[in-house]
């Protein structure tokens, strides 16, 4: 009996240590600093954890990137729980008035149709805009029907059902592939239209680019959409496109850099989006990551860490991204006409936060 | 009747009246009406689709202004089911949200009004405020 209650003394002061410990761990974190909290968009994700990586390495600061989706990216900085939310869905000047909202772009990807389908590898499968749109409508439900083979007539397709796997959450990417869909299709335009969440006609919902790209893996017959670094980390089979040109190509760096070429930056916040642009290289479905910041900030030495961090993605954050299939923005005048903009950032004394450079 | 049992008749009559006048449990056809936070702000921190808050927010405003209407409320899906479109001329962007919603019509006491089925379309130029036009549609 005095040995199980021993034993039971033993395992509470065991457990009162713990508790204790993990008060200390807390406090520490907390009393640290040099913290920077971001969430939002999926799509930027592997960028963010890159650029995280090297920026701690380089400043002593820690950022931490919460992939959670636009919506909730737009949701937490709204909500003011992080320092910085990331969209894909850009928000227009009346919406950032809004909640005094600050945006502009920090990274672009490709987003791009793959496929879990036997004997087919990486960009080996084309599809035309008007084909995908009718497969996601539901109207094309097998892989070997008549339209898709026509569109590969040198490969063996097999007679598999089609697995459409969507975004179950409120996507910048599902935003801007709908974008594209719409464009490209007057049927889906007028049924579907342009969305970061919509009732889907077909296929079963995923979270976030990781989710479709697992789904996607585990699922023969399957057809998803992702950034391209999900694709590659995968190793999905990502699917050709005619780009407005009429050209067959296929998602990689140069087709992002080509479409991020014709962007229109002069809209209020930055506004833009990536879609069916000219040029013979161009991808046609190009997501641009956008970050959020409160122009009335409660500390100013919180915003100026932000701030910091987002400077050193627009001076250094190129060359972070080697093997990782986006685009850095690297047009000078674009940088200094943003970072021109931060000086509306304000602390609760209505001083100006950023003065230049860090 | 009992004089207290009365007195507390009266009492309740017009919460009562109140209550069968009131329109929730009877005029929704399909799944059940909700209404919804009538703020941008509010809307978004609700998780509200960022892309068409502005418009749910325009037809709230519509109809507390409106001569005809008194309230508006959103079937479950309504927002998932919302149709945007987005053009560009000249490098100028128009939006258009198209979205399925219920108008309470003024009626000669409050909340007595019928729900009416009707199509919002929200039309929002660059850098402008959304204009609304409210349809009335078959149930």
């Amino acid at each position: 009996m005095r040995s199980v209650h021993a034993n039971f003394i033993r395992r509470l002061a065991k457990l009162a240590a713990m508790v204790l410990l993990g008060v200390v761990t807390l406090a520490q974190a907390a009393d640290a600093g040099g913290e920077v909290v971001g969430a939002g968009a999926s799509f930027p994700a592997p960028a963010m954890q890159a650029w995280a990586r090297q920026y701690a390495g380089q400043s002593g600061t820690r950022l931490s990137y919460r992939s959670v989706g636009s919506s909730e990216g737009i949701r937490r900085v709204t909500a003011r729980s992080v320092d910085f939310g990331v969209t894909d869905v850009p928000l227009t000047q009346a919406e950032l008035a809004n909640d005094d909202l600050l945006q502009f772009p920090i990274i672009a990807g490709a987003i791009v149709p793959v496929v879990n389908l036997p004997g087919i590898g990486d960009a080996q499968l084309t599809l035309s805009g008007a084909v995908l749109s009718d497969i996601l409508m539901g109207k094309i439900t097998r892989w070997n029907a008549k339209a898709i083979t026509a569109l590969n007539p040198e490969r063996e397709l097999p007679d598999l059902p089609i697995t459409v796997v969507h975004r179950s959450d409120g996507s910048g990417t599902t935003f801007v592939f709908t974008y594209y869909l719409s464009r490209i299709s007057p049927e889906w335009q007028d049924r579907y239209g342009i969305a970061s969440r919509l009732h889907w006609p077909v296929g079963i919902g995923a979270k976030g680019n990781e989710g479709i790209a697992e789904a996607v893996r585990d699922t023969a017959g399957a057809l998803g959409y992702v950034e391209l670094a999900y694709a590659a980390t995968q190793n999905l089979a990502t699917v050709r496109l005619p780009n407005r040109s009429g050209r067959i190509v296929r998602a990689g760096a140069i087709g992002v850099r080509t479409a991020l070429a014709s962007a229109n930056w002069s809209r209020p916040g930055f506004y833009e989006v990536l879609v069916d642009r000219d040029g013979e290289d161009s991808w046609p479905i190009v997501g641009i990551s956008f970050a959020l910041i409160h122009k009335m900030q409660e500390d100013g030495s919180d915003a100026l860490a932000t701030l910091k961090f987002l400077h050193w993605i627009y001076a250094h954050g190129v060359d972070a991204l080697q093997g990782l299939h986006y685009s850095g923005l690297e047009d000078a005048r674009l940088i200094e006409q943003i970072e021109s903009s931060w000086t509306q950032i304000r602390d609760r004394n209505d001083r100006v936060v950023w003065k230049g450079q860090p | 009747m009992k004089p207290v049992q009365a007195r507390t008749a009266l009492r309740i009559l017009p919460l009562a009246c109140l209550l069968a006048a009131s329109p929730w449990p009877a005029s929704a056809a399909g799944s059940m009406q909700h209404q919804r936070a009538k703020d941008f702000r509010e809307l978004i921190v609700k998780g509200e689709r960022p892309e068409i808050a502005a418009c749910l927010v325009a037809a709230v405003d519509y109809a507390r202004r409106s001569p005809t209407y008194f309230d508006v409320r959103w079937d479950e899906d309504a927002s998932d089911r919302a149709i945007m479109q987005e053009s560009e001329s000249q490098g100028r962007l128009t939006r258009r949200i198209s979205l399925l919603a219920q108008m309470q019509q003024r009626g000669p006491v409050i909340f007595s009004g019928t729900w009416l089925p009707v199509q919002i379309r929200c039309e929002q130029q660059q850098d402008g405020q959304v204009q609304i036009t409210v349809q009335a549609r078959a149930g």
